[in-house]
């Protein structure tokens, strides 16, 4: 388990700093990206076991960088959790986790624990 | 073409035949009448002349005689043989000579004279001592007028009579009854009178003139003397003559007076025509008189009128019989048309006169024949097909009137004056005055003031053009109500097609500009609908931004909370400091789920909530919940009852059933008493359907407030905010979910002692 690379991509500094706070706790090696640009370059540079990404971002958001993904046909290579609002619709976070690539989603407010079940898969 | 008695061809032809006869008739009449009048004052005439002539002939004729008897009376010889005879003896040769003489000499002077039937001599005392025909009888002279008359020195003229004897007439022939008459001429001699010389004249034909002028049965000619006796006629029987006092009397025509003709013959001198005079008998006669010269003697000649007219008054008879019968046909004639004409047609007349008056219950008698009954008849069906027509025109007219009086429009009947002459109930109810008090006023009282002016214009124009259609005018009721109307007319006319005034419609239009208000307040209202939808919108935007930007801090409060509670950091906390953590993180899932609660609400209302349904196990479901409010329960020293039993599945969207649920039950919660509060969950089953109840022992609600405790944020009591809390959305939600899956809500509640939530749900099992 230790040593599993874990990118979180979320706008807001407080997530992602509590996201990597509770990674590295738990021994992943966790990176962060504030926004989807950079988020979308470190998916294709480097390779990372599991991705977890905020849907809901400022300009270019979740849905930008997995449909990025895609057109280079380079999402199925990547182990992707999505990070939802609890107020979107379940049939739209359901034909997103059809998609080869995206393995699992979170519903805020997030249950840390919860996210520890999906990445011990 | 058939003559019937009853067809008016016959008719028609009595008519033109009554037609025809009458002036002609009328005119032949007059013709002959006229002809009469003239025949009669010509023959008058004629009759007039010929007595005339005959009188003056027969005076004249007479008077020859006279002069010639004079003239023998007078003769020396005829003298001197008288006195030989008068004076000598009888049987003397001087008496034989003197009458031989005598003979001699009246021979000779009957020879000249043959109209001298024969001649006598008598002395003073009247015995006749000479006669020229011996075969007559000695008859005394003395008591004969004729005789008389010439012993006073005048000629004496005896009465016409027939001779009793046969007489040589003047032809030398016997011929019995001769007209004859005695002439009387006295013999003076030179001691006066010594005998009269009588001669019998014979009156049958006249030499100087002739009677054929006067061929008439009643001619009468007679002597008169100056005392009006009669004292000849050829004709009157002896006893007539013996009443010598028969006065020739005549009666003025127009003043009916009686007049002594020869009295007025003597006053006059001349002659006299007698036109218009009676006679003795008392015969109308005309005649003529004439003086018989020598002597006091008149000559009268007349004739019976009514004889002499008898072949004019025959005919007069016939005229004016034939008028008469002429004038009963016509009679006739008129009383058959009246009968069968003019009755009828006057019958019919009369019936006609009713009819025109409006009397169509008249009876008509058809009887008889012919056209006057076809004209009956066609006349009886006309007024029975008038009288239907007058009916249904009643009908008619109080459909019209009823129409009229019980019509919803406004209805008035105004004259040229511009004054109300009826109304109809609606027009007087909603002007508010009785319908006695609107007739007779004028319209312009029911028009609103500042209406007054322009109505007049309108009222102008009408009487010009005739016209108002759909004009608006403001009226103005008894209370001082205004309202809009609008006006149109129907005009009257008189049968000269003369304006003389209108039904006008008038259409209460308040209810059309009440509409248009209330459009204009609902567009008003719509438009702040609309502003508050898009309030509402922004609201909800706002709520929406509001819960998630609430929740994203919680995500990394929660989170660290989290780390800091894990078991890898546990050790590193006291334990003061690990509760102080405890308290935020049960503090932020508590503001989570108000947070979630209004994201839910907000769903609802936008309808974006949905709903999954499927049969589900209500009794785990509400297990479950049992078992995870149990220690809250135990906490709050609450009674909680579970009274679940034997319920179907329920078809409803499980989330949105447990949401329900839990929040009646967190309400519960919130107004049990402190002590021995209860909660109790349970259901029926019934028609189908799952009726879940939530009870509890609180506070209770009021009536007026069970009404809106299922409205957004409304919260039981103000004050209850702080001691109960929460945001007033759960029974909203609650209400909406139920809804949302087909089922009911309801309260019941009475204060002071509790209050139970009721919600059904369709069980398909």
């Amino acid at each position: 388990m230790n040593g599993m690379r874990v990118l979180v991509i979320d706008d807001n500094v407080d997530i992602t700093g509590m996201f990597e706070r509770y990674l590295k706790l738990k021994g992943y090696d966790c990176t962060v990206s504030n926004n989807g640009v950079n988020g979308l370059n470190l998916i294709k540079n480097q390779s990372f076991d599991y991705v977890i990404l905020d849907m809901s971002m400022p300009d270019f958001g979740g849905m930008n960088v997995i449909e990025s993904l895609e057109k280079e046909d380079l999402l199925k290579q990547n182990k992707i959790v999505v990070l939802t609002a609890s107020s979107i619709p379940n049939e739209e976070i359901e034909s997103l986790t059809r998609k080869e690539g995206v393995v699992s989603f979170l519903k805020k407010p997030v249950q840390l624990s919860e996210l520890l079940g999906i990445l011990s898969n | 073409m058939i003559l019937n008695f009853s067809s008016y061809h016959f008719k028609i032809l009595a008519l033109a035949l009554c037609l025809g006869i009458v002036p002609t008739s009328v005119l032949g009449g007059i013709l002959i009448f006229d002809n009469l009048n003239s025949n009669t004052s010509k023959l008058e005439n004629e009759l007039v002349l010929s007595t005339t002539n005959a009188a003056n002939g027969y005076s004249e004729w007479i008077f020859e005689h006279v002069r010639q008897l004079e003239g023998i009376s007078s003769d020396k010889q005829l003298i001197s043989e008288t006195n030989h005879m008068i004076n000598s003896d009888e049987n003397s040769p001087e008496h034989f000579f003197a009458n031989f003489n005598l003979e001699t000499k009246i021979g000779s002077e009957l020879e000249k004279n043959p109209n001298f039937l024969e001649i006598l001599i008598c002395d003073t005392d009247g015995n006749v001592f000479f006669t020229s025909d011996i075969s007559l009888p000695n008859v005394s002279q003395k008591n004969e007028s004729h005789f008389q008359n010439a012993l006073s020195g005048k000629i004496g003229i005896s009465d016409v009579f027939l001779a009793n004897k046969s007489l040589k007439n003047k032809f030398g022939v016997y011929e019995n009854n001769l007209p004859t008459m005695l002439i009387s001429s006295p013999i003076i001699g030179d001691v006066g009178i010594i005998g009269v010389l009588t001669a019998r004249v014979d009156l049958s034909s006249p030499s100087s003139f002739s009677f054929a002028e006067l061929d008439y049965r009643s001619v009468d000619s007679y002597v008169v003397n100056d005392e009006n006796y009669f004292v000849a006629t050829p004709k009157f029987l002896e006893t007539e003559l013996q009443k010598p006092e028969l006065k020739l009397l005549a009666s003025n025509p127009l003043s009916g007076e009686i007049i002594d003709i020869i009295q007025n013959y003597n006053d006059k001198g001349t002659n006299v025509n007698l036109i218009g005079y009676s006679n003795y008998n008392g015969d109308e006669v005309i005649g003529s008189i004439f003086p018989i010269e020598g002597t006091d003697m008149l000559y009268v000649v007349e004739i019976n009128k009514n004889e002499a007219f008898i072949d004019i008054i025959q005919l007069q008879i016939f005229l004016y019989s034939s008028i008469g019968v002429l004038f009963s046909l016509i009679v006739s004639i008129s009383l058959y048309f009246t009968s069968n004409l003019v009755t009828p047609i006057k019958k019919l007349k009369d019936v006609t006169h009713k009819v025109t008056e409006g009397n169509l219950d008249v009876v008509i008698d058809t009887k008889g024949k012919g056209e006057i009954h076809d004209l009956s008849d066609s006349f009886s069906s006309m007024v029975s097909s008038l009288k239907e027509s007058r009916s249904l025109q009643a009908q008619a007219e109080s459909k019209y009137r009823n129409l009229y009086e019980k019509s919803p429009a406004l209805h008035r009947t105004v004259n040229t004056e511009g004054i109300i002459l009826d109304c109809n109930e609606s027009y007087a109810k909603r002007f508010g005055i009785p319908k006695n008090e609107i007739v007779g006023t004028s319209i312009f009282e029911h028009v609103s003031p500042e209406h007054t002016e322009y109505m007049k214009s309108v009222f102008e124009d009408w009487k010009n053009s005739g016209n108002v259609f759909d004009t608006e005018i403001w009226f103005k009721t008894k209370d001082g109500e205004k309202f809009p109307g609008l006006i149109s007319v129907n005009n009257l006319y008189d049968t000269n097609g003369k304006l003389i005034g209108s039904n006008t419609l008038i259409q209460d239009i308040s209810d059309f500009y009440k509409t248009l208000e209330a459009q204009e307040e609902r567009k008003n209202v719509e438009q702040e609908m609309q502003q508050v939808k898009h309030l509402n919108k922004q609201k909800d935007e706002f709520l929406s931004i509001v819960s998630h930007e609430l929740r994203t801090p919680l995500i990394p409060i929660k989170g660290n909370c989290e780390i800091l509670l894990d078991k890898n950091f546990a050790d590193q906390l006291t334990d003061d400091q690990r509760k102080f953590v405890e308290s935020i993180v049960s503090n932020s899932k508590r503001l989570d789920v108000l947070i979630d609660k209004i994201l839910l609400a907000q769903k609802l209302d936008l309808n974006k909530y949905q709903f999954s349904m499927s049969d589900v196990n209500a009794t785990n479901l509400i297990n479950d919940i049992f078992q995870s409010y149990n220690s809250l329960m135990k906490q709050k020293n609450i009674q909680f009852v579970n009274s679940i039993k034997d319920i179907p599945k329920v078809f409803c969207d499980e989330n949105a059933l447990h949401e329900v649920l839990t929040n009646l039950i967190n309400n519960a919660t919130e107004f049990v008493p402190p002590e021995n509060g209860m909660i109790e969950v349970g259901a029926n089953t019934k028609d189908g359907m799952v009726e879940f109840f939530v009870k509890d022992n609180g506070i209770g609600i009021s009536k007026e407030k069970q009404e809106r405790i299922f409205d957004k944020f409304y919260q039981l009591d103000s004050t209850h905010t702080r001691t109960h809390g929460g945001l007033g959305l759960g029974l909203a939600i609650c209400q909406k979910l139920v809804k949302g899956m087909d089922g009911n809500i309801r309260v019941m509640s009475e204060e002071g002692k509790g209050t139970t939530f009721y919600f059904s749900l369709r069980s398909n099992v």
